[in-house]
């Protein structure tokens, strides 16, 4: 009888639960399925073109394999190696791309709008394929740019094939087919929110009720995007546009973007805003080279989703040095969108918020040291082979020779604050 | 049983002429109430065991264990003993950590143990095996004070040694002059430190220990 009570008690081992996040970096975080949000209306047209002409930036960044870009003797400064050293990681990235444009009217107004669609006979461009940023560009620059025949340059010593230094009727007729780049101007009436929300509506097999609610949508538009999505990969918007936002479901004067948040959330996926929108400057309530009109309050709905998301914005014009209006260097939003992707490779998100002091990360079984005080530069830059936590991300950022190799196996324990997200079977 | 040795306290040489008056025999004075064939007085005992802690929800260590004991009385032995093992994960611990759950209890696996104390063995008894054989064995409890080392199950390098003490049953069966089969069941509570937790908290190894052991030759 004793041995039983003792066998009873051995049972009764009380023990902490902590979470485990554990990831092959093949399988997790290197997936992005990135959707643009292109707003074409009219006074687009020039942005359009400067992405077009940059986007081989984006796509070197993320296919770098150069062996080159890793540090050698002659580059001294510790920062720049880091940086280079976790670009090179790039390498990494299964990535689907495909566009979309604010507009969202019903297609039977004029203009029409996409209402989430996909633009392209091929609508999603990944990197398995030989010319990933000629597929984009084409798509971009043929289904979802405003061109106004008669204030497009013209080149009659164009040969299709040929490396343009801008846009022109007769590299549109060559990339497009002859005048097929024409009549794709959207609406007015921008609404990249509700367009985001929208793509994945038709993206999934079972989208909930609220794609039908004060939409186009019907249930002959499930799965008319069906390949963009794929299973634990992270959904990133890409949001391209010289207005704010103006999507249906806020009310005008509405600077809270939280709902659509709310409503992305339906789909119950890592998802990341990147932003190229107004400028505006919050802090002192001033919009600059505000051509397109934008508004303050939907300016700040955008400011809002790349915020909380984790993602970033940038401004799509700014005074130059003669105090005229330019666009600003696409290149760099598109390095820095490449940037934010790679970070996928070194940010593991967490799915609970943990007690930090219980944090432990293991890389193939091997404990990786937190960093220190010592290891942040004056910048807030982390130098170490080792993790910091992040908060705003809730996600645990691995640094230098401490980012997980492809194949390798990540495991992160932790204590959430707060119980744990799901009920256990024992 | 009584009645036999009655009889045979009585039994003297039938021959004899006188007779004597041995009084009568009370319950409280028989002390052995059959034949001792196993004496333990001041011998020692080296033994060898196999065995497991298997009853803890998350882990199972397989474990030897290596005692010596010196047999002070029939009654009441001192030793130490060193156990070795390692303990995995069970399927509860597993299906836990999987992607369904992403959850891992802060268990910690047995890697060893040191202990001692003294055993109180009260009962000695023979059985008679389905009629065919007769099997002398004690009965036994441990007590006993020591340290456990252990790992936590996800850490390397986070060990735990922990102060417990212990107690059990066992059974010794006697294989000969020399020889036994010790049985025994053993909880060893001990107090551990948990430092990913930050906690300090009991915890019960209850060992099942099975294996042979040596008797030096008796005085």
């Amino acid at each position: 009888m004793g041995a039983f009570a003792l066998l009873a008690l051995a049972g009764c081992n009380q023990y902490e639960m902590f979470l485990l996040a554990g990831h092959e970096q093949a399988s997790f975080s290197n997936d992005a399925d990135i959707i643009f949000v292109i707003d074409n209306s009219s006074s687009m047209t020039d942005e359009a073109e400067d992405l077009a002409l940059n986007f081989d930036v984006f796509i070197d960044t993320l296919t770098s394999t150069d062996g080159g870009a890793l540090p050698e003797g002659s580059v001294s400064n510790a920062v720049d190696a880091y940086i280079l050293y976790t670009r090179e990681r790039g390498r990494f990235l299964d990535y689907n791309l495909g566009i979309t444009t604010t507009s969202v009217e019903d297609p039977g107004t004029e203009p029409p709008g996409l209402y989430g669609e996909l633009v392209g006979d091929v609508q999603v461009v990944d990197n398995s394929f030989e010319d990933v940023s000629g597929e984009f560009s084409a798509n971009l620059l043929c289904e979802a740019t405003c061109w106004q025949a008669a204030t497009v340059p013209s080149d009659p010593n164009y040969e299709c094939g040929d490396e343009p230094d801008q846009i022109t009727l007769q590299y549109l007729d060559c990339v497009c087919g002859l005048e097929a780049w024409e009549g794709n101007c959207g609406s007015g009436d921008e609404e990249p929110l509700e367009a985001a929300f929208l793509s994945l509506c038709r993206s999934v097999e079972n989208p909930p009720d609220e794609c039908y609610d004060n939409t186009p949508f019907t249930a002959g538009d499930v799965m008319t995007n069906p390949t963009i999505l794929r299973d634990e990969a992270t959904t990133i918007f890409v949001v391209v546009t010289d207005e704010g936002d103006g999507s249906r479901r806020l009310g005008q004067g509405d600077y809270d973007a939280s709902p659509y948040l709310e409503l992305l959330d339906l789909f119950d996926r890592t998802y990341r805003f990147a932003v190229i929108g107004p400028n505006y400057d919050a802090d002192a309530g001033t919009l600059t080279c505000n051509s397109g009109g934008a508004t303050t309050w939907g300016t700040e709905r955008l400011q809002q989703v790349a915020a909380e998301t984790g993602g970033f914005y940038n401004t799509i014009a700014q005074e130059g040095a003669g105090g005229d209006c330019e666009n600003t260097d696409f290149a760099t939003h598109l390095e820095e969108l490449g940037a934010l992707l790679n970070q996928l490779l070194i940010s593991f998100p967490l799915e609970a918020v943990p007690d930090i002091d219980t944090l432990l990360v293991y890389v193939d079984g091997e404990e990786i040291r937190l960093a220190d005080e010592a290891d942040y530069t004056e910048d807030g830059e982390v130098i170490c082979d080792c993790w910091s936590y992040d908060a705003s991300q809730n996600a645990v950022m691995f640094h230098g020779a401490a980012i997980p190799d492809y194949n390798q196996l990540v495991e992160i324990y932790y204590k959430p604050l707060e119980g744990m997200p799901r009920t256990l079977p024992f | 049983m009584f009645l036999a040795l009655t009889a045979l306290l009585f039994s003297s040489d039938a021959e004899a002429q006188d007779t004597l008056d041995l009084g009568t025999l009370k319950n409280e004075e028989i002390t052995v109430v059959q034949k001792l064939l196993y004496p333990k007085t001041g011998r020692s005992e080296i033994a060898f065991q196999l065995g497991a802690i298997a009853f803890d929800p998350y882990m199972l260590a397989p474990k030897v264990q290596l005692s010596f004991e010196s047999h002070r009385s029939e009654t009441m032995s001192f030793g130490a003993q060193l156990g070795l093992g390692y303990g995995v994960g069970k399927r509860a611990y597993r299906t836990l950590g999987g992607p369904a759950y992403g959850v891992r209890p802060e268990a910690y696996r047995y890697l060893g143990s040191v202990t001692g104390g003294a055993n109180w063995s009260p009962i000695y008894a023979k059985l008679n095996w389905q009629g065919v054989s007769v099997h002398h064995f004690d009965v036994y409890f441990p007590f006993v004070v020591g340290v456990t080392l252990e790992r936590l199950a996800w850490g390397d390098e986070y060990f735990a040694i922990a102060p417990g003490v212990g107690v059990g049953v066992g059974v010794r069966l006697f294989q000969g002059d020399n020889g036994v089969l010790k049985l025994e069941l053993r909880d060893d509570l001990i107090v551990e430190a948990r430092k990913q937790s930050g906690t300090v908290v009991p915890k019960q190894n209850v060992g099942i220990h099975l294996g042979f052991g040596r008797m030096t030759e008796g005085k």
